[in-house]
């Protein structure tokens, strides 16, 4: 309509311009809306830059980053354990969690008929939407037992193991980010044209032949994209984890035995911690370690699927 | 860091009063979040310039204050107290902050902010070391204090080497904020010397991952007292002592505290309203009784003024 009507309006009928000044308005609102979203980000990370560097200037990167002791309350801020416990639970979440997904994926776009794909879309579109304090509860109840009794199975009945630690939350972050890896790799590995396959059968190869020599090959790119996202996610998982970590500041004796991570233990700390204490800066220093992590595997998931669009 | 903050703020502030008017009238969906969201934040404030009264801290001390507030509530029907446990040491933050007209703690408040409270002692409340039940520690009665020390060190880490059978002991600690980890500590430990362990932050919480965790012990308030769970006695040379009433008012049970209700300056008239019917001769002597594990400061024959 407006670009129709665009070059009538130059003759100057007064009934013409109204159009043009709404226009303008809208315009105006949409650009003034995406200032807001970009002004909130760049005010919230230009915080959380200021006040994290602040606690690392007063207590000391190497000891934030190396320091074993995380005691807020006796002013010792060693990260150490923390960015451990982050790292190899949301590692453990990948080697259980991102397998199987993919695996799926795979099944779903070359072997399964449309049906069975809707059906399983549906279903991990509905788990991926399912709130992360649920995960965490349901796995309190009913996983914390199993890896309890895994742990004294593998270390004796004697040992000093328990159902929380780094076991329980690695299995609940798999179970958490699969569906999301699944629905990622579905649309990565959907996007190989069609030609291609068709091109593929035509040559006389199975699907299984396709599907392997073919598709993936192709889609890999985009499957990695959808591993990535799935660990940055893992890494900032904080309500569902806080509650099997088991929530010992230091670094654990073995997979069955508590320990902690960067945003359960912001959790934790952050009710005592009053606003312009030193815990308070070092907290917004973990919370930055946290981000830089994020962004890093953003970036790299960034050129990885930029590469794939060539 | 060179960054001009006034620029930015200001730029951040005139973006964020552009998109809300313009956003008004071009986008049909939105309105229906920010309505609830705004009425969510007026009604506490609506309510606390009335006659709500809010209370944060210790879980110690929840289960007595809820006793109160369901009598006084139903006693007064334009009253609302509202009461939520995060720790002693959230409550004394919350009331020095302004956050909460009551802040509850197990301790006395820090020296930093005690001058600005003022501290009302409503009850006092024993404390025990309590674990999960099992054959591993049914015949053991009671244990020393030196024995709690070790236990909570981390020094022993097996029932058997306390007079009980072989099991890992497991080690569940309170938040760094509780005032029951902290009590505990200063008594028993002579500071928080506890051995770095699981975690739980709220009393409740602990006495249900107690009764699932096969070795595992930690330390309550007698308030939190469960038939599922065992409650050791304290070794000492005249025998055993059983933390109770009894034990605690004529000082031969240490390990308790005066259970403090912290206002910041001068109270509002409903929050003063409470906290005299809290420690009015009718509550502290009809009531009070009635909620499991709490003692009436009035029948202390010993008394302490730090912990």
């Amino acid at each position: 309509m407006a670009v129709a009507d665009a070059p009538a309006t130059e003759g100057g009928h007064p009934y013409r311009v109204k159009p043009r000044v709404l226009e303008s308005v809208v315009r105006g609102a949409l650009v003034g809306c995406a200032a807001f979203v970009v002004a909130t980000t760049i005010a919230m990370l230009a915080f959380l830059a200021q006040t994290g560097i602040k606690g690392i200037a007063e207590v000391g990167l190497g000891q934030i980053l190396t320091g074993t002791v995380w005691k807020p309350e006796a002013d010792s801020f060693g990260g150490f354990a923390l960015i451990a416990g982050t790292f190899a639970t949301a590692v453990g979440a990948i080697l259980i969690g991102a397998a199987p997904a993919v695996l799926s994926a795979v099944y779903l776009t070359e072997f399964a008929s449309a049906a069975v794909g809707r059906t399983f879309r549906r279903v991990m579109e509905i788990a991926s939407a399912v709130p992360s304090v649920v995960y965490g509860w349901l796995a309190l109840v009913y996983l914390t037992p199993l890896t309890d009794a895994l742990g004294h199975g593998i270390y004796g009945a004697d040992a000093p193991v328990s159902g929380v630690g780094i076991a329980a939350s690695a299995i609940l972050l798999a179970i958490m980010i699969a569906p999301t890896v699944l629905l990622l790799s579905l649309d990565a590995l959907s996007r190989v044209p069609r030609a291609l396959r068709e091109a593929s059968a035509a040559l006389g190869a199975s699907p299984w032949q396709t599907a392997f020599n073919v598709s993936v090959p192709y889609g890999w790119r985009g499957v990695l994209v959808a591993v990535f996202y799935g660990f940055a996610r893992a890494a900032g998982e904080t309500m569902a984890v806080q509650m099997v970590i088991g929530g010992a500041r230091r670094l654990p004796a073995n997979l069955f035995s508590p320990t902690t991570t960067i945003s359960a233990q912001i959790v934790m700390d952050m009710q005592e911690a009053r606003p312009g204490t030193v815990q308070n800066d070092v907290l917004f220093s973990m919370a930055l370690v946290l981000l830089v992590v994020s962004v890093i595997v953003v970036l790299i998931t960034r050129t990885l699927a930029r590469r794939q669009g060539r | 860091m060179t960054i001009d903050w006034t620029f930015a703020i200001r730029a951040t502030g005139v973006a964020a009063a552009f998109a809300l008017c313009a956003c008004d009238k071009s986008a049909p969906p939105a309105p229906e979040a920010p309505p609830s969201a705004s009425a969510a934040i007026a009604t506490p404030q609506a309510a606390a310039k009335n006659t709500a009264v809010q209370i944060s801290g210790s879980s110690a001390l929840q289960p007595l204050v809820n006793a109160a507030k369901e009598k006084y509530e139903a006693a007064h029907k334009e009253a609302s107290i509202e009461v939520s446990a995060g720790g002693s040491k959230k409550g004394i933050a919350d009331v020095a902050a302004g956050a909460v007209q009551i802040g509850d703690s197990d301790i006395f408040a820090p020296a930093d902010v005690a001058g600005q409270l003022t501290d009302h002692k409503v009850a006092v409340v024993g404390f025990a070391a309590m674990a999960n039940k099992g054959p591993f520690n049914e015949k053991i009665p009671a244990l020393t204090m030196a024995d709690l020390a070790k236990i909570f060190q981390g020094t022993v880490t097996n029932w058997k080497d306390v007079g009980g059978q072989s099991q890992p002991i497991v080690v569940i600690n309170r938040a760094p904020g509780s005032g029951t980890r902290a009590v505990f500590g200063n008594i028993v430990l002579g500071g928080d010397k506890f051995v770095e362990s699981q975690t739980e932050d709220n009393s409740g919480a602990l006495v249900a991952k107690l009764k699932q965790s096969k070795g595992a012990i930690s330390y309550l308030a007698l308030s939190f007292v469960d038939p599922e769970l065992k409650v050791f006695s304290l070794k000492g040379d005249a025998g055993a002592v059983e933390p109770g009433a009894a034990s605690i008012t004529t000082g031969s049970y240490p390990i308790w505290s005066y259970e403090h209700m912290f206002t910041k300056g001068a109270p509002n008239e409903a929050t003063k309203a409470f906290l005299d019917y809290m420690t009015s001769a009718d509550f502290q002597e009809q009531v009070l009784p009635t909620v499991k594990g709490f003692i009436p400061v009035t029948q202390m024959k010993t008394s302490r003024d730090k912990d």
